[in-house]
């Protein structure tokens, strides 16, 4: 097991270095100078010239790949080209906020979406099943967007259930007052493709042979469903579930800009309008990490719950 | 006394009628075959008798068992039922096993849902009921998971479970169709020393007409959904009274059959000296030599893991082997151009749903060979050609439009092998040719490709793990296992005077 | 019968299938005819009043006033010359005439926006942006997870191996923040940019599936023979298993299609997408939480609507095309 591991986390190395490879490509190559960016519309020559040799940039491609690679190591990346704030500060206050939103949105999204999923799924072919299911697609060709503004406008500003916006400084607070109508937005948006996922697992594993044998030895339905086919399906949903975590991280930043929640997702939004390419990188840089490290929990999670699996 | 009567059980699913007014008796203690080819319609009637058939299903009829009608049961009496008073083994233990859970908890279960016993009490009743059905070390089996398990011990605990709450009938589908002839043996041997310790009635489906004679007193031949002959198998399959029961019987090749040989010598065409093949470090083929003359069979018999398919591939070069060598009239075959090698050497497979490609037209097929080694001037010559092959395999010219999905399974093997014929090769490999195929069919394609021998002087390697099929076909048979050739020796002498301890075993494994 | 066929006829057999192959048929007959400037051309020009209402909100209130207004001056006519009744009656008039004229000022059929534009013209010409973006980066993304799949599932090995590499780097980052940060970097906008930022991003599902097919089939039977016949390897990947490999291909580019345009309005409503010169449907977002709060609920309406009928539309053809191909069914 711990060689395995081992040679995991070895294979993280490659991949890393791809990501950085990329970014680096993206930004010093692709990108545009920075000096420009930075030193507004009207720049002196020497104050493009100053800003460059303090960025570093006046230098070799090879020197700044190196100088990139070093931040990554060391996981420091500068300060910000906007707030002039410690990248890694950034990082350290602003991912409490994203969590406070994406725990419960994960929590709540799938408990309710395997209960309908399953539900479809072994009343396959019914109006119920159908209805669901065009409910599902119609769900989801609205844009996301137009979920949160109108859900904002609707119950936050017109009726004022919810706050329209802002943060507080308790968790507490957080999670029952300022967290509760983003949560409910993410919910909503995730619930379609969900529910159409974990039906299809639904349906594989119920078509399979051993549901006819648990049925042949007089189990009753309800046992058959609930132990014998739930517990096939969790092997994908649980790799499914984990695999989402890294994407929500990120994804959440439309949610995130809308009810000015200070996590990180905005955080990107707003360094993406200022070009503000350290917090950029650095963002891609962390949430490749935590991909990687996400994909090798759910591997061995993965491991955990299918015997027949065996690692190499 | 019947356990179980059906009368005119009739089941239909949305188009097609697949059970039409069937009726017959199982005695309780006795035992009853159920035989048919595919689309018979006795693995649906053997469902039926438990409601286990998809929802789409309809049924009607009567199928009284312990003075009930259990079409007209409820949810609740149809569960008290299965797995107590009737139980149900199936065809591929390894699907039909939960993956999930260890044996120990699936055999439990049954126990626990029917018998009101302590956790204790249940663990030495499935030990017990492990040791029954003859798997060695019961109490590490407990915790396995079916995938630990071979076939053969898969099986054995699907019928532990399924004897576990002593039932008087047990449903036994073709429960031993995915396993090797040796294995099948064993599992036959366990099902009749159940059933005479536990005093069980058995009803047994299989499309193997061998098997019945062996296991059964009383057999029912379907088909297309109804029944053609019923009643003692000693009268049934001494004096057949309906044709299709006849055709059956005679369509199965026996072992004992003698089949005229020719007797001039044939010069040597094929030779191959210490053949050997290894994947990742395992040796799947472990050293074969044998030699093959033009016009001549030589049949290759082994059980699933033998080598035999490999090998034959190594002598197609689909696989390169990792040592000995082949030699074509003297020649290195590994020296050969490609493409001249592929126009001597030619191949037909097992499987005739996987082995033409599904997007091709039968045409397509045909000329693809032509068109890649230059046979024929035009596209006109080589359809000709293409026609002129479909004929010798008894298929129509306007086959040549259709596509493999509007032919059956014997016709796609006539395909087949029109393909492999399209270069003219000297040596023709079948690779478990016939195996996939209704018995009935099977008798046909062997006697096409004896024609075929006959016309052409091809020589055949014949791989199967059929031992009466090959020696049907086969001039000389060699016999694998485990990557090594056991004995090697002419047909007649295989079987009047196997050698090799493996042999007899094979031999005494072949129902007849 | 060719399995396309086969196909054909069980996809005309599906009502829902039909329907919605109509309504994606209509969207790209709109978006042909926009993109050819036969409709929506003028879309950028000032045709009514800031923000006037649709047409069937409220010019009939407009007419019902002037209506009003000539009814109220007769009645109340006791016979008594009026000095200034016959200037009064003219203004009037001259009046309900301007009123008339504000009305067909503002009467478009779904509104206008802040500066006076047709949202039912930038509706029409958001349907040609995102068509096109959609089609194209689908296209793209597709060719280019098709290639890679096939090579990496067929040959194996290294060619896997540094395809696979490819893979999780370009997985390791989550789509729409690897999609905001290239745009962040091309800055410049225009549909061809967003074509490119979504299809060279977007190829690793496609990737995935094909890879796996490619997998499956490389040592099914049918390529056996077609190698045992001397058919090269090239001739194997792309004569023989790429058409049975076709319908995941189809259903995926279809499912991509989707993913694109959904993908493009969010880009463009930030900014990032196509540039001031064009509409989409994301920029029609955008202009959306200032107008709500007036209470001018039209422009987001247009959008929303034009954006589910097309993508549920597509969604739905979708669906029936994977039944339709769905090799299980033969």
């Amino acid at each position: 097991m711990s060689s395995y591991l081992i040679r995991r986390l070895w294979q993280f190395v490659p991949t890393l270095l791809g990501v950085v490879l990329l970014v680096f490509f993206l930004f010093n190559w692709v990108g545009g100078d920075p000096a420009y960016i930075l030193a507004g519309k009207i720049a002196s020559p020497e104050l493009i010239e100053n800003i460059r040799r303090s960025l570093g940039v006046d230098q070799p491609y090879w020197v700044q790949l190196w100088i990139f690679v070093k931040q990554v190591a060391t996981a420091d990346f500068g300060v910000s080209w906007s707030t002039n704030e410690r990248v890694s500060q950034i990082f350290a206050t602003r991912l409490g906020p994203s969590l406070t939103v994406l725990v419960p949105l994960l929590l709540i999204s799938t408990t309710l979406a395997l209960a309908a999923a399953m539900l479809v799924a072994y009343y396959r072919g019914s109006l119920t099943d159908r209805g669901i299911m065009i409910a599902c697609t119609v769900g989801q060709s609205v844009s996301i967007l137009v979920y949160i503004l109108l859900l904002q406008y609707w119950l936050a500003y017109q009726l004022g259930w919810f706050p329209v916006q802002g943060w507080g400084s308790t968790l507490g607070e957080n999670l029952l007052r300022y967290a509760a109508l983003p949560t409910l937005v993410g919910v909503i948006v995730s619930l379609a493709p969900d529910i159409r996922l974990y039906r299809s697992f639904f349906l594989d594993e119920m078509g399979q042979d051993y549901v006819r044998t648990a049925r042949a030895k007089g189990l009753g339905e309800g046992r058959v469903v609930w132990l014998h086919v739930l517990r096939n399906a969790a092997i994908p949903i649980t790799t499914n579930v984990m695999m989402q975590i890294p994407g929500l991280l990120a994804g959440a930043f439309l949610i995130e800009r809308f009810f000015s929640i200070p996590g990180i997702g905005r955080e990107v939004i707003l360094a993406v309008e200022r070009s503000d390419f350290p917090v950029i990188k650095a963002v891609t840089v962390y949430v490749a990490i935590a991909t990687m490290v996400v994909n090798l929990l759910a591997d061995l999670t993965y491991r955990a719950l299918d015997p027949r699996v065996q690692l190499k | 006394m019947s356990v179980l009567s059906v009368r005119d059980l009739h089941v239909a699913f949305k188009e097609t009628r697949a059970v039409r007014g069937v009726s017959f008796d199982v005695p309780e203690h006795g035992t009853v075959a159920l035989v048919g080819e595919s689309g018979s319609g006795k693995s649906v009637t053997a469902l039926s008798i438990l409601g286990l058939l998809p929802s789409n299903a309809k049924v009607s009829g009567q199928v009284r068992f312990d003075g009930k009608d259990l079409l007209q049961a409820s949810r609740r009496e149809l569960r008290a039922l299965r797995g107590a008073g009737i139980s149900m083994v199936f065809q591929e233990p390894m699907t039909s096993l939960n993956p999930v859970f260890t044996i120990g908890f699936q055999i439990g279960e049954a126990l626990r849902e029917h018998l009101a016993l302590g956790r204790r009490q249940v663990r030495a009743r499935v030990l017990e009921l492990l040791g029954e059905v003859g798997l060695a070390d019961p109490a590490a089996k407990l915790e396995r998971y079916p995938f630990q398990l071979s076939g053969g011990e898969q099986q054995r605990a699907m019928i532990a479970m399924a004897v576990a709450c002593e039932p008087k009938l047990l449903i036994a589908d073709e429960p031993t169709s995915a396993l090797d002839v040796t294995v099948q043996k064993q599992i036959l041997d366990l099902i009749a020393a159940l059933q005479a310790r536990r005093r069980m009635a058995v009803l047994f489906i299989t499309h193997d007409l061998a098997l019945v004679s062996q296991i059964a007193e009383r057999v029912v031949v379907m088909r297309q959904g109804e029944i053609r002959e019923q009643g003692p198998v000693k009268e049934v399959f001494g004096t057949p009274r309906d044709q299709y029961t006849r055709m059956l019987l005679e369509a199965r090749p026996r072992i004992d059959a003698i089949r005229t040989r020719r007797r001039e010598a044939a010069p040597v065409m094929l030779e191959a000296r210490g053949l050997a093949k290894s994947f990742d470090g395992v040796a799947a083929v472990k050293g074969a030599s044998f030699s093959l003359a033009r016009g001549r069979t030589l049949g290759l018999v082994g059980e699933s893991g033998s080598g035999k398919t490999t090998l034959g591939l190594m002598v197609t070069r689909l696989h390169a082997p990792s040592a000995g060598e082949l030699r074509f009239h003297g020649e290195d075959a590994g020296a050969m151009p490609r493409l001249a090698f592929k126009r001597r050497v030619q191949i037909v497979f097992q499987n005739p749903y996987a082995s033409l490609n599904p997007r091709f037209s039968v045409g397509a097929t045909l000329t693809e060979p032509m068109r890649l080694h230059g046979i024929g001037a035009d596209e006109g010559e080589r359809r000709a050609l293409a026609t002129a092959l479909l004929a010798k395999v008894g298929l129509p010219a306007d086959a040549l439009f259709k596509y493999p999905h509007e032919f059956s399974g014997g016709q796609r093997q006539r395909i087949a092998i029109a393909r492999a014929l399209t270069l003219g090769p000297e040596l023709l490999i079948c690779d478990e040719a016939v195996s996939a195929l209704d018995v009935s069919i099977q008798a046909q394609l062997l006697n096409l490709l004896r024609e075929l021998q006959d016309e052409t002087a091809m020589s055949y390697l014949f791989i199967s793990h059929d031992l009466a099929v090959v020696k049907s076909m086969a001039d000389e048979v060699m016999v694998m296992k485990d990557g090594e050739v056991v004995e090697m020796a002419s047909a007649e002498e295989i079987y009047a005077e196997p050698k090799h301890p493996y042999t007899r075993t094979l031999l005494a494994s072949i129902p007849r | 019968m060719n399995l396309w066929l086969l196909a054909w006829q069980r996809f005309l057999r599906d009502p829902v299938g039909v329907a919605s192959a109509t309504v994606v048929l209509a969207f790209v007959a709109v978006a042909l005819a926009s993109a050819f400037g036969w409709v929506a051309g003028d879309w950028a020009s000032e045709v009514a009043v800031s923000y006037a209402p649709p047409r069937f909100a409220k010019v009939q209130r407009a007419e019902e006033r002037a209506q009003e207004e000539s009814k109220a001056s007769a009645q109340s006519d006791f016979g008594i010359v009026d000095p200034i009744g016959k200037e009064l009656a003219e203004a009037r008039a001259s009046l309900s005439e301007s009123l008339k004229d504000e009305a067909r000022a503002g009467a478009v059929l779904f509104g206008a926006d802040k500066w006076g534009r047709d949202v039912l013209k930038k509706a029409v010409k958001g349907t040609e942006t995102s068509l096109v973006v959609g089609f194209a980066a689908a296209a793209l993304a597709t060719l280019l997870g098709t290639l890679f799949g096939a090579f990496a599932g067929y040959y194996g090995r290294w060619v896997d191996d540094f395809f696979n590499w490819l893979y999780s780097v370009f997985t390791s980052i989550p789509y729409l923040l690897l999609v905001l940060a290239v745009a962040a970097v091309l800055g410049q906008k225009g549909i061809v940019t967003v074509v490119l930022i979504l299809g060279l991003t977007g190829w690793t599902g496609i990737f995935r599936l094909v890879r796996a097919e490619y997998l499956k089939h490389r040592v099914r039977e049918y390529v056996l023979a077609a190698d045992s016949v001397g058919a090269s390897d090239l001739r194997r990947m792309f004569a023989h298993i790429l058409p049975n490999v076709s319908h995941v291909v189809l259903v995926q580019l279809s499912l991509h299609v989707v993913l694109f345009i959904k993908s493009e309005v969010i880009l463009s409503f930030l900014g990032f997408g196509v540039g001031v010169d064009t509409v989409s449907w994301g920029s029609m977002l955008a202009e959306a939480p200032s107008e709500l709060i007036l209470g001018m609920w039209w422009q987001i309406a247009a959008a929303t609507i034009a954006m589910a009928l097309a993508v549920t539309a597509f969604s739905l053809f979708t669906d029936a095309v994977r039944d339709a191909l769905d090799p299980r069914l033969q």
